[in-house]
C-alpha cells in the first residue's frame, strides 16, 4: 500500500498549487515569503515609473536641457550626458523600453519555445525527432555571435532586438516543455483523456497545458531577466534602437563618451544599478513563486 | 443452455513492440521485439465478468489497452458488437469510445488533480458532444455520481480530487466511466490500491451497476481472491500467452494447468487454521524480450520435460468451457 | 486542505516475544508505520513521541539520545522498509549496499565487511558470488532478498519488515515468506510485520494486532483474534476479505471511509462505521481490556460480536 499513512497531509498540502481558482491562497503563501515580497515591490515600482515617465521625469529624454558631462546636482540628480541631455530622465525613460522589450521578448520566447515543446513531446515519433534537430542546430549556434549578426542584419529596432533575443532563447524552453510534457504524457489521466474519445489537441489544450503551466511560469521569470539582460547588452554593444533610448544605450553612450578612463561615474552608475536592481526583482518573484509551485521545495 | 452472443471477440492478438537494439543490432538490422501479447482469443458474452488474471509482465493490461486500441495491435482482430475495432479510422474509433470506456488503477493519477468532479464527469460528454445544453449536461453529471452512491451529487461535483477520499476518487472514476453510458467497461486493477475495507465496496458497486445497467465487465486483476469474488469466467495469462481459461469457479476449484495451480496453491488465504501445500515454483517471470521456448512457462515448470522445450502447446479443452495450454493436460485432469 | 496535528498512534501497546512473529494489521492511515518508525527513533520531521516507552532489553528506548539510538539501530532492531527494494542505489553493487551498513556499524574494514556481506546472501538464498551485480541485475524478490540481508547484517534481535511482500507476485511472496520464517528459526528472530493484507498475517503470524485510526482494537493470538474476533472492525475486515477458499458468496463491505488524524471522531475511533454503535461508543473511548489469556480488545460491545 502506499505510505499515505504520514504522507496524507503533505499529499493535501502538495495539491494545494492546484487550486487554480484560489488566487487568495496563492497570494497567502506568496505573502510568507520575503523575498518574494520585496522582489514584487521592486518590480511593481520599476512599472510605475514606466508608466508615469512623463510625469515624474523632469526633462524629455532627447532636450538638450544642459551643459554636457555635468555632475550630479539638485537640476540633475544624474548629471548629464555628453550632448548635455538630462541623464536621470533619460533613465527613467528607459525603464519603459527595457522593461517593453524584456516582457515581449520573453513571452515571444516562452510562447515559441512551449509551443514547439509541446507538440515536439506530445506527437514524438519524427516530429519529434525533426524539431529537435532545428533545436539542436540553435543550440550550436553560439548565442552573443549569432545576435551581433543577426542585429547588424536586421538593423537597429526595438522589434528587431525582441526577435533577436527570441531566436537565441526559444530553445532551452523548448527543451524542458517537451521533456515535462513526456513525462506527463505517460500519466493515467492523459491516457484517460484518450479513452474518452478526445483529439489530440484536446488533450493538450485541456490537461497538458496547465500542467506544464507552473514549470512555463517559473522558467517564465528567467526568460524575462535574460532578454533584459540579453538586451542590455545588445544595446551596450551599439545594437539598441537610438530612438528609444533603454538602460543599455544609456550605458552604451556613457562607454562612448569614455566614462569609464574619465570616471563620469554619474553617467555608468544609475543605468547599472536600475539594470541589477530589475533583474534582483524578478529573479526574487521566481523563486518564491518556484516555492509554491513545487511543493517540494517549500519544506527546507 | 442458449449461447448468448458475444459482445467482445479476440483472436490472435498480438501486441509487439520494437526492442532497442544494442550496438551490433543496428549493424546486423536485427529486428527484436518485446512480444508482450502473443496470439490471444477469448470472448466476453454481453452482461458477463470477464477477468483477465495474471502476475506483473503476464500483457493482461496490455491486452486490455490493445482492445481498447490505446495502444497499437501488431496481429489479430478486436471484434466489438460485431465491428472491427483495430480497423477503425482515426474519427470512426473515437466514436467507439463511447461504448468502451475504461477505469484505471490508480485513483490519484487516473483523473486530472487540475479539475473539479463536474469538469471531469462532463469532459467525456463535452469531447463526444453527447448533450445539447448545459442542463442536461449536468443532470447526467448528477446521474453519473448517484449512480456510484457518491451523495449529495451537487456537493460532490464541487469538490476538486484532492478534497476525497482514495475509494471516493476511484468512485469518480467509474462515474467517468459510466457518464457515456457505454456497452463495455474494461477496469484496470481497480481496487488494488485501495484499503481493504474499501475494497468490497467497491467490487459491490461494480456487480450492482453491471445489473443495473446490464454492463459487460472486462476485469483485469493478479489477484484471484478479487477474480473469484467478481468475475463469471476467467483467462489467465502468463508472459504474453493465455495458460488456461474457463469458467471462474471451476479454473480455482479444479485448475489444470500447472501454473495455475501453482498460482491457485500459493494465494494466502485469510484462515490461520487453513494448512495448505503450496506448489513451489522457482525462478521468477522473465522479462518479454528473452520469453524462453516452447511452453512459456517450461524454465519454471515443476513438471516441464523435453518436448516442453520446443513445442508450444495448444490451447485445448479440458472440461466445459475450461481450456488449458500443457502438453500434459490429462494428467492433471483427474 | 488541513493544517493541524495528526495524532497518528494513540495508546498503543503491545509486547513482542523472542522468537515469535507478530503482525501488526491495519489499513492506510492506521499508524503501524507510524508506530514502526516510532520504535527506530526514525520519524520524519514534524513526527513527535509524545510519550509512552519502548522497551528493549531492558532499556527505554524513547529517552535514548541520537548518538544511542544509532548504536541500537541496526545492531538491536532493524527495519525492511516499504518499497525499499525499488530504493538501492542502481549505480553501486549490491554486496558494496549491504557491506555499507557493515562497516559504519560495526566498524570493521570494508574488506571483512564484504566478507559478511557474501554469508548474509547465501543465508537469504542467494548465490555469495552475486555481490558484485548491480540492482537492475536482479528481479523483484532477490532485490527483496538483498535487503533482508541488508536488515539482518548486524545480528539484530528483533527486525521490523514493513510491506515485505506486497509488491511481490504472488508465487515469490510464498517464498520470501518462507525465508522470513526459516530465518526467523535459524536466527531466533523476532519479527514485527506490518501489512494490510491479511491473508499473509494468517498464514505466517504467530499474534496479530489489529490497528485503526492509531490505535490498538484487538490484539491476540492469530487464530483467536481471526476465529474469534472480539472487534466488530476486525469481525467485518476479516469477512469482508475476498478469499479464493470458501463458498463463493457476496458480502457486506464496512461502511464509510478512514478518518482524517487531524480531526478523528470522538469516543471510539470506529463509531461512524461501526454496526454496533451506541450511546457510549460516541463519547467514551473504549478500553483495552483483556478478555482471555492472550487477547485484548478495545471495544464496548466485545462480548456481542458474533463471528460467521
Amino acid at each position: 500500500m502506499t505510505v499515505q499513512e504520514f504522507h496524507a497531509l503533505e499529499v493535501k498540502e502538495d495539491r494545494f498549487w492546484l487550486y487554480r481558482r484560489k488566487l487568495g491562497d496563492f497570494w497567502r503563501l506568496y505573502r510568507r515569503s520575503r523575498l518574494g515580497v520585496i522582489g514584487l515591490i521592486i518590480v511593481l515600482s520599476f512599472v510605475i515609473v514606466a508608466v508615469a515617465a512623463p510625469w515624474i521625469a523632469p526633462f524629455e529624454p532627447f532636450y538638450f536641457a544642459g551643459d554636457p558631462l555635468m555632475k550630479p546636482s539638485s537640476t540633475f540628480p544624474f548629471g548629464t550626458d555628453q550632448v548635455g541631455r538630462d541623464i536621470f530622465s533619460r533613465v527613467i525613460y528607459g525603464t519603459r523600453v527595457s522593461l517593453l522589450i524584456g516582457l515581449i521578448a520573453s513571452a515571444m520566447t516562452i510562447g515559441l519555445g512551449s509551443a514547439i515543446g509541446l507538440v515536439s513531446g506530445y506527437l514524438g515519433g519524427w516530429v519529434d525527432n525533426g524539431l529537435m534537430r532545428i533545436t539542436d542546430l540553435f543550440i550550436i549556434l553560439p548565442a552573443l555571435p549569432l545576435m551581433l549578426i543577426m542585429a547588424s542584419i536586421l538593423g537597429k529596432g526595438i522589434m528587431n532586438i525582441i526577435i533577436v533575443i527570441t531566436v537565441v532563447g526559444w530553445t532551452s524552453t523548448a527543451r524542458m516543455v517537451r521533456s515535462q510534457t513526456m513525462s506527463l504524457k505517460e500519466r493515467p489521466f492523459i491516457e484517460a483523456s484518450r479513452a474518452i474519445g478526445s483529439t489530440d489537441l484536446h488533450t493538450i489544450a485541456r490537461h497538458i497545458v496547465p500542467n506544464v503551466f507552473p514549470l512555463v511560469f517559473a522558467n517564465g521569470m528567467i526568460a524575462i531577466v535574460d532578454a533584459i539582460l540579453s538586451e542590455a547588452g545588445l544595446s551596450f554593444l551599439g545594437f539598441g534602437d537610438p530612438s528609444s533610448p533603454s538602460w543599455g544605450m544609456v550605458l552604451h553612450y556613457a562607454d562612448a563618451a569614455g566614462s569609464t578612463v574619465n570616471g563620469y561615474w554619474w553617467y555608468i552608475v544609475p543605468p547599472g544599478i536600475c539594470i541589477m536592481l530589475l533583474v534582483m526583482g524578478f529573479a526574487f518573484i521566481s523563486y518564491s513563486t518556484d516555492q509554491i509551485l513545487n511543493p517540494r521545495l517549500r519544506r527546507r | 443452455m442458449m449461447q448468448q452472443e458475444a459482445l467482445l471477440c479476440v483472436e490472435n492478438l498480438s501486441v509487439w513492440f520494437p526492442a532497442r537494439r544494442g550496438a551490433t543490432g543496428i549493424l546486423t538490422r536485427e529486428e527484436q521485439w518485446v512480444r508482450a501479447v502473443d496470439s490471444v482469443s477469448f470472448s466476453v458474452r454481453k452482461g458477463e465478468v470477464m477477468c483477465l488474471a495474471g502476475e506483473s509482465g503476464s500483457g493482461k493490461t496490455t491486452t486490455a489497452r490493445a482492445i481498447l486500441a490505446l495502444t497499437a495491435a501488431k496481429f489479430g482482430s478486436v471484434k466489438f458488437a460485431g465491428r472491427d475495432v483495430l480497423s477503425l479510422s482515426k474519427t470512426e474509433l473515437r466514436k467507439l469510445r463511447c461504448e468502451m470506456q475504461i477505469i484505471f488503477q490508480d485513483p490519484y493519477e487516473s483523473i486530472d488533480p487540475r479539475m473539479s468532479i463536474s469538469e471531469i464527469l462532463a469532459e467525456p460528454l463535452e469531447v463526444n458532444k453527447v448533450t445539447r445544453s448545459r442542463k442536461e449536461k449536468e443532470a447526467r453529471v448528477w446521474n453519473a455520481l448517484e449512480d456510484v452512491r457518491l451523495l449529495p451529487p451537487q456537493e460532490f461535483a464541487r469538490r476538486f480530487p484532492h478534497e476525497l477520499s482514495g475509494g471516493q476518487r476511484q468512485r469518480v472514476a467509474i462515474a467517468r466511466g459510466l457518464v457515456l453510458q457505454p456497452k463495455l467497461l474494461v477496469a484496470d486493477e481497480p481496487v488494488s490500491m485501495l484499503d481493504a475495507s474499501i475494497r468490497v465496496q467497491i467490487l459491490n458497486l461494480l456487480l450492482d451497476l453491471r445489473k443495473e445497467y446490464d454492463l459487460t465487465f472486462l476485469y483485469i486483476t493478479h489477484d484471484l481472491a478479487q477474480a473469484r469474488y467478481i468475475g463469471n469466467d476467467i483467462v489467465i495469462m502468463y508472459l504474453g500467452k493465455v495458460m488456461e481459461s474457463g469458467p471462474v469457479e471451476d479454473v480455482v476449484a479444479k485448475p489444470v494447468h500447472p501454473y495455475t495451480r501453482a498460482l491457485v496453491s500459493n494465494v494466502p488465504v485469510p484462515d490461520p487454521t487453513l494448512k495448505r501445500d503450496k506448489i513451489a515454483v522457482k525462478g521468477e517471470t522473465p522479462s518479454a524480450l528473452d520469453i524462453p521456448p516452447g511452453c512459456r512457462f517450461h524454465p519454471r515448470c515443476p513438471y516441464a520435460e523435453e518436448i516442453c522445450r520446443t513445442k508450444e502447446p495448444a490451447l485445448l479443452e479440458v472440461g466445459d468451457n475450461q481450456y488449458s495450454a500443457c502438453h500434459f493436460n490429462d494428467r492433471w485432469t483427474a | 486542505m488541513h493544517e493541524g496535528i495528526a495524532r497518528a498512534v494513540e495508546n498503543v501497546s503491545f509486547t513482542l516475544k523472542k522468537g515469535e512473529m507478530l503482525g501488526l494489521a491495519g489499513e492506510s492511515g492506521c499508524g503501524k508505520t507510524t508506530t514502526a518508525l516510532s520504535v527506530m527513533r526514525l520519524l520524519p520531521p514534524g513526527g513527535k513521541i509524545l510519550n509512552g516507552e519502548i522497551i528493549v532489553d531492558n532499556e527505554d528506548l524513547v529517552k535514548k539520545t541520537d548518538r544511542e539510538m544509532r548504536d541500537i539501530r541496526w545492531k538491536k532492531i532493524s527495519m525492511v522498509f516499504q518499497g525499499a527494494m525499488n530504493a538501492l542505489n542502481p549505480v553501486i553493487r549490491v554486496g558494496e549496499q549491504v557491506a555499507e551498513s557493515i562497516v559504519e556499524k560495526e566498524k570493521v574494514s570494508k574488506g571483512e565487511a564484504l566478507k559478511r556481506a557474501r554469508l548474509l546472501f547465501e543465508l537469504v538464498g542467494l548465490d555469495s558470488s552475486r555481490v558484485t551485480n548491480y540492482p537492475h541485475e536482479f528481479s523483484g524478490g532477490m532485490r527483496q532478498r538483498v535487503m533482508i540481508a541488508m536488515a539482518l547484517a548486524c545480528n539484530p534481535s528483533i527486525v521490523i519488515a514493513d510491506e515485505p511482500v506486497t509488491a511481490l507476485d504472488v508465487i515469490v511472496q510464498t517464498r520470501i515468506l518462507e525465508l522470513l520464517k526459516e530465518l526467523q528459526r535459524k536466527l531466533s528472530l523476532s519479527v514485527v510485520m506490518i501489512t494490510h493484507d491479511l491473508s499473509v498475517i494468517a498464514e505466517t503470524c504467530d499474534r496479530v494486532a489489529i490497528m485503526y485510526a492509531g490505535r490498538i482494537v484487538e490484539l491476540g493470538n492469530v487464530v483467536d483474534v481471526y476465529k474469534n474476533s472480539r472487534h466488530p472492525y476486525t469481525e467485518a475486515l476479516i469477512t469482508a476479505f475476498p478469499s479464493i477458499a470458501g463458498k463463493k458468496r457476496r458480502f457486506d463491505s464496512i461502511p464509510g471511509d478512514p478518518p482524517d488524524l487531524t480531526s478523528p471522531p470522538s469516543g471510539c475511533r470506529f463509531h461512524p462505521r461501526c454496526p454496533m454503535q451506541q450511546d457510549t461508543c460516541r463519547t467514551l473511548d473504549p478500553e483495552y481490556l483483556k478478555i482471555g489469556p492472550d487477547h485484548y480488545v478495545a471495544c464496548h460491545h466485545s462480548e456481542k460480536v458474533e463471528t460467521t
